[in-house]
């Protein structure tokens, strides 16, 4: 699949030209056309006296039979012999009070099956006219109601004519951005205006809109109708109801679509809002079409970047996309579905899967996402390139990692913010597991080089002090260390675990109290709680109620320091004492 | 703005900010309306360049209409009689118990009794624990408007923890307190955009460092994060350990912290517990910092980092010295300064018994000194003793020998 509609354009141009003629040429015959339908209804008329009343039963038979002929050579694509026997059967039943519609349905499928499968123009020309006969015949059959009896519906025949689009956008843009086949559907869904059955009318109203939204996909020379107008016209005309599932399932990929490629500033508030209908439909539902639940999935996935922006994901959001892009990849797999966005999917899953290693060591426990039956079947360059990364990612090769990236470089406008929260995993892990454990000093600069992925622009060394100063706050500093701000050094090692003050909170207060008046001691208290100076151990709070995390708050607050037996506290002791036994002494 | 302020909390916040004429005006207006003249601020308001009309100058100074007990206690409020006042509130039972809770605390606010206003808060519980917790709509919209007062009151007290957490409790128990803070009402005591300020200053204070990432992450506050924009902005960039950017969008919300007559009461403690924070970061992870370098990442001037660190590391007590613009860590009780410590206890007691022993010498030697004295005086004393016992011998003899020759 390619996302760019723009690469079509020439492709696609000379095709649609010619289309285009052909529409003007249509529409010109269409005087001819209603001339020729009056011809053919006197002419019909004339041949009714050949059948008689009584022939209805054999009628029917011939009938249902002519239908079951036409439909194996429909299958079998001889659209011109399955024409010839629905109008012989047609004429043959004139007389016969027998509704025409289903065979006139019929005829109308062949004839547009084979105006599509025409090569000529000029035979292309002669279909389309027959096409709209046959179409007006049938409004004639279908009565003053235009309701068809229930053999036959609009519905279907419209959905075959002009099948929704669907997910099309995102899975498959050949058939979004092929002229004929859009133009075809369109102006056949022009022929059925005359439609009054409300809920076929909305069908092709909302339908027609699909194909005319698909249409502004073509180069924008031809056609500049707005199409976000006509968006937002079928979303007003789409209702929250399975009947509605194609047209929910067009504007979820509609809006994926522009979001991804940040068209029209599409914003994801449409986007989530259509997931949420979409989600709660599929709830009561039994039939899970493959293609909506694909790009639900990936929609999910794609939500939650939205909402990362710069920040870092956290574990449960590196999981629920790791879990939503393997379902979207996973469906695809069902629908054997190979475009780009396959690739893209994968690539999503491969990459978060990545992210979910953490900052974990033991990797022989960990499965790894190529491990998987349905990665393995897959043969391709891509997983071959993903394979690497992984494997660089692991081994902390930067370079060979680097390389990597640049082989997914088409995806990055996409993925970026698993990427670059993986480039950030991998420069927090190399600095804990590989540079803290083989220096006891090194410099700021020699960190900057030794996390560079791309050594022509090495992370500067702000961030390299905000990748240190980070580890303290999540709890990724595997040792202890402190900064030489002077001389831009970091040591590291156990010898650096040394404490702000030789007081504890308890202790600190107490010396505190004596001097001064309750108040003093308590907003004292507040303001040493605030600034985090004795409360050095980080609680981990997650998924708390927010009040059950102001009350852990507190309780970190309150918690008594654990004795600390150091050096520091004893010495503290003594001193206090010595100076203690000196003052009394003075 | 589509809010008015309740009458007293106008005179107020005039007094507070008289350069706003308008405001000024307003608050002399009404104060004209209520025929009042009490209000401890009205020389300042009358100062402050905004000339008051004829009418509006006879109205201040007319008799008051004091029609009910209400109106009464307004008069008081004015004139800063603020017991007086809770005095008539607490016994008009013409108004609502819950309006008259609500008025108490707002009282108490500004007389800063906050004692009181916890007491209030067991009242306010067990008010709606008689009602079996299920109040009307209307009752439960002005509990929740108590108990946001209740969250101004905490922070204007510094407690921040508390403010935050007495919030919490509120958005907890009703949800639509997040409707109420984006509706301004017509008898404004704080402002929607305080108290979303308090929250938020006091929830960025309280919290430490490492706890913005998991707060930030809590889903029921979403609601509270759409509606305190800048709040999930500073807490990002706490996050990042963007501290010099942070601290400069506190810069850009200085003035109009400051001219809000409650956000500035407890605003310059926050910003400096703020530094402190961020300055104990950087202690934390740091044996070496200049204070220049400091004041360079994070855009304070050199003298203020200056003073807060002299002022953090001497009034904490903490392992650091600066020398020469550098903090450099320093144990303040290690082992030789232990050993210095004896060293010179062990010379003072050496001096100390020295002097003791000396003094006891003299002493000695004047006990002795006056041992032999007292020795030789006794002597004396003897031998005159002895001579007199003689002449009295010798007389006894000679009267013995008188009687013997009667």
């Amino acid at each position: 699949m390619d996302y760019d509609p723009d690469e079509y354009q020439e492709d696609n141009y000379d095709e649609f030209m010619i289309s285009d003629d052909e529409v003007e040429v249509e529409i010109e015959m269409e005087d001819e056309s209603d001339q020729s339908l009056k011809e053919s209804d006197i002419l019909n008329t004339s041949q009714n006296v050949h059948v008689q009343s009584d022939d209805f039963d054999q009628c029917d038979i011939m009938y249902q039979d002519t239908l079951a002929r036409a439909n194996s050579m429909i299958q079998e694509h001889h659209y011109n012999e399955a024409i010839a026997v629905l109008k012989e059967t047609i004429s043959q039943c004139q007389s016969v009070k027998i509704s025409m519609v289903p065979i006139l349905s019929q005829l109308i499928r062949c004839r547009y099956f084979a105006w599509k499968a025409e090569t000529s123009l000029e035979d292309k020309r002669l279909q389309l006219d027959a096409f709209k006969q046959d179409v007006r015949a049938l409004k004639q059959a279908s009565g003053a109601t235009h309701i068809l009896d229930n053999s036959e519906s609009f519905c279907s025949l419209i959905n075959e004519l002009a099948p929704s689009l669907g997910s099309n956008f995102i899975l498959d843009r050949r058939l979004i951005t092929d002229v004929e086949n859009i133009l075809c559907s369109k102006l056949c869904l022009d022929e059925f205006d005359w439609i009054k059955n409300e809920q076929d009318a909305t069908l092709r109203q909302t339908r027609l809109l699909q194909y005319e939204i698909g249409l502004q996909q073509l180069p924008e020379a031809c056609f500049n109708a707005n199409e976000q107008i006509l968006v937002e016209e079928l979303y007003n005309n789409t209702q929250n109801n399975l009947d509605h599932l194609d047209n929910l399932e067009f504007l979820l990929a509609w809006y994926l679509f522009n979001a991804m490629h940040s068209k029209y500033n599409t914003k994801l508030e449409r986007l989530e809002e259509l997931v949420i209908t979409i989600s709660a439909l599929m709830k009561d539902s039994f039939s899970k079409p493959l293609s909506l639940m694909t790009i639900m999935h990936f929609s999910e996935a794609y939500i939650l970047f939205g909402h990362i922006n710069n920040l870092r994901l956290n574990h449960s959001q590196v999981l629920q996309c790791n879990t939503e892009l393997w379902e979207s990849y996973k469906y695809l797999e069902e629908i054997g579905n190979k475009t780009e966005f396959r690739d893209l999917t994968l690539c999503g899953f491969i990459l978060s899967n990545m992210l979910l290693i953490g900052h974990r060591t033991d990797l022989q426990d960990i499965i790894s996402p190529f491990e998987l039956e349905q990665v393995k079947i897959l043969e391709s360059e891509l997983l071959q390139d993903l394979e690497e990364i992984y494997q660089a990612f692991v081994d902390y090769d930067m370079t060979r990692f680097a390389n990597g990236l640049a082989s997914i470089e088409r995806f990055y406008y996409i993925l970026h913010p698993l990427v670059d929260n993986l480039v950030h995993l991998l420069q927090v892990r190399k600095l804990w597991h590989h540079v803290a454990m083989c220096h006891s000093c090194i410099s700021l600069a020699d960190i900057q080089e030794k996390l560079s992925i791309d050594q022509s622009s090495p992370p500067s060394r702000n961030s390299i002090l905000t990748i240190i100063m980070q580890s303290i706050m999540d709890e990724t500093a595997q040792v202890y260390f402190k900064l030489d701000l002077t001389r831009d050094l970091v040591y590291f090692g156990e010898e650096n675990r040394k404490p702000l003050s030789p007081y504890t909170k308890a202790t600190y207060l107490a010396s505190q109290s004596n001097a001064e008046q309750d108040s003093t001691t308590a907003s004292k208290e507040e303001w040493v709680d605030n600034i985090g100076v004795f409360n050095l151990q980080p609680r981990r709070m997650k998924g708390l109620k927010p009040s059950a995390f102001v009350q852990e708050l507190q309780n970190t607050r309150e918690a008594p320091t654990t004795t600390d037996y150091t050096l520091q506290s004893r010495t503290l002791k003594y001193s206090q004492l010595a100076e203690y036994v000196r003052d009394t002494m003075r | 703005m589509g809010f008015s302020y309740w009458g007293p909390l106008l005179v107020e916040r005039a007094a507070f900010n008289r350069r706003d004429h308008q405001l000024v005006q307003k608050a002399v207006e009404y104060l004209a309306s209520i025929h009042s003249s009490d209000s401890p601020h009205l020389h300042l308001l009358l100062q402050s360049g905004y000339k008051p009309s004829q009418d509006v100058a006879e109205d201040l100074f007319a008799r008051p209409n004091v029609a009910t007990t209400e109106s009464i206690a307004i008069h008081k409020i004015i004139a800063h009689e603020y017991s007086n006042a809770i005095g008539l509130l607490e016994n008009d039972n013409s108004i609502q118990y819950l309006q008259r809770i609500e008025t108490i605390t707002q009282v108490l606010i500004l007389s800063r009794k906050w004692k009181s206003i916890d007491e209030l808060d067991s009242r306010l519980s067990s008010y709606a624990k008689s009602k079996g917790d299920k109040l009307e709509p209307n009752d439960r919209l002005l509990s929740t408007k108590i108990k946001l007062l209740f969250t101004a009151a905490n922070y204007l007290q510094g407690r921040y923890l508390d403010c935050l957490r007495c919030f919490l409790t509120v958005l907890e128990e009703d949800a639509t307190v997040i409707d109420v803070l984006t509706r301004e009402s017509v008898c404004t005591f704080c402002t929607n955009d305080e108290l979303v300020m308090m929250i938020s200053i006091s929830a960025i204070v309280a919290l430490s460092l490492d706890h913005y990432e998991d707060f930030l992450q809590l889903e029921d506050l979403a609601p509270f994060y759409n509606i305190a924009q800048p709040f999930s902005k500073w807490l990002s960039l706490l996050i990042q350990t963007s501290y010099r950017d942070f601290l400069q969008e506190w810069d850009k919300i200085d003035s109009k912290c400051l001219s809000s007559l409650f956000l500035s009461q407890k605003w310059r403690e926050a910003r400096k517990s703020m530094r402190d924070k961020i300055y104990v970061f950087y202690l934390r992870i740091s044996n070496y910092v200049e204070i220049p370098y400091l004041s360079k990442t994070l855009q304070i001037d050199l003298k203020t980092v200056c003073d807060d660190l002299h002022e953090l590391i001497e009034g904490l007590k903490l392992n650091f010295i600066i020398k020469d613009l550098v903090v450099c860590y320093k144990n303040r009780y290690d082992i030789s300064n232990l050993a210095d410590g004896l060293i010179s206890s062990n010379q003072l007691l050496l001096e100390r018994s020295e002097a003791i022993r000396m003094q006891n010498d003299v002493l000695r030697s004047k006990v002795q000194e006056s041992i032999i004295t007292n020795n030789s005086r006794e002597e004396d004393r003897n031998c005159n003793r002895r001579s007199v016992n003689n002449v009295f011998d010798e007389g006894h003899e000679e009267c013995n020998s008188m009687f013997e020759t009667d």
